[in-house]
């Protein structure tokens, strides 16, 4: 069983993403769920995790420096990164590619669009 | 001022769009336009709820979605599939949500007219707004009864 940790300050974004994993193909995966950025962290140190979906903007510890923090972990670089956006500059964009993301989504997403992006990740995921 | 770039009428017509197709996207709502200010003329009873995203860009500075409390907890339960948490705060954070990602897609969808941006955590409220100098409105009917409001502040 797949492990995804989805971090966002919003409950139901969270929700919506959790959705739109389980009918792209992560239907028996187990979901996390973290607020922000640090939540996420302490839920990625616990139990490895197969995927992480993050917001940008979130309180405390937001998306990019989550992914700065993950970028400089041996423990946690390479860990597939989708980062689910409404904002996502060109700066942020550039960084965030920099720091190994798989895909950088805006919101609203869709499942299409999240399954697309999933199928560069775990290319065994079936609709 | 604006630039020429960014012309008030261009900006009201693409926050309509951003928030249709929001709403469309995440609670499968239908969104018309309204000329009619049908937000100030609703019952004084209605109880009306806002979130705000400050924008941090050269020409904009926020984007605001006023809506009826009764409308918020339509689209809560649609997108919670009927199964929304009863906490006080599940209404806030779906308007809050959903003005976030309007308020994104909107910014994306002027390219690069509007510079560079990022959007803080929004805030959420009770009550109808005033409307600050200077900011372009948009108005809109959804699902064909509740008139909502969307307020881009400029700089």
């Amino acid at each position: 069983m797949r492990r995804v940790v989805i971090a966002d300050d919003s409950a139901l974004a969270r929700m919506f993403l959790r959705r739109c994993l389980e009918i792209t193909g992560l239907s028996d995966a187990e979901f996390v769920e973290a607020s922000n950025g640090e939540e996420a962290l302490e839920r990625l140190k616990e139990l490895p995790a197969d995927l992480l979906v993050t917001d940008l903007t979130m309180p405390g510890v937001n998306g990019i420096e989550l992914m700065r923090r993950i970028a400089a972990s041996p423990r946690l670089n390479g860990l597939p990164v989708l980062v689910v956006t409404s904002a996502g500059n060109e700066q942020q964009r550039a960084e965030l590619t920099s720091l190994g993301v798989a895909g950088i989504l805006s919101k609203p997403i869709s499942p299409p669009v999240v399954a697309d992006a999933l199928s560069g990740i775990f290319p065994d995921c079936e609709v | 001022m604006m630039s020429e770039t960014l012309n008030k009428d261009e900006l009201k017509e693409e926050l309509f769009e951003s928030l249709r197709d929001t709403l469309e996207t995440m609670a499968f709502a239908e969104v018309l336009p309204d000329n009619n200010d049908s937000l100030f003329q609703i019952s004084q009873d209605t109880e009306i709820i806002w979130s705000r995203v400050a924008i941090h860009s050269e020409k904009l500075k926020s984007a605001e979605l006023v809506l009826p409390l009764e409308l918020a907890q339509d689209l809560a339960d649609t997108m919670y599939a009927g199964m929304a948490p009863e906490e006080a705060g599940t209404v806030f954070d779906t308007v809050a949500e959903l003005t976030n990602t309007l308020a994104g897609k909107f910014m994306l969808s002027l390219g690069g007219k509007a510079g560079d941006f990022f959007l803080d955590v929004p805030e959420s409220g009770e009550g109808v707004p005033a409307l600050g100098e200077g900011a372009v409105v948009s108005q809109c009917v959804v699902d064909e009864i509740h008139p909502v409001r969307i307020t881009l502040g400029v700089s």
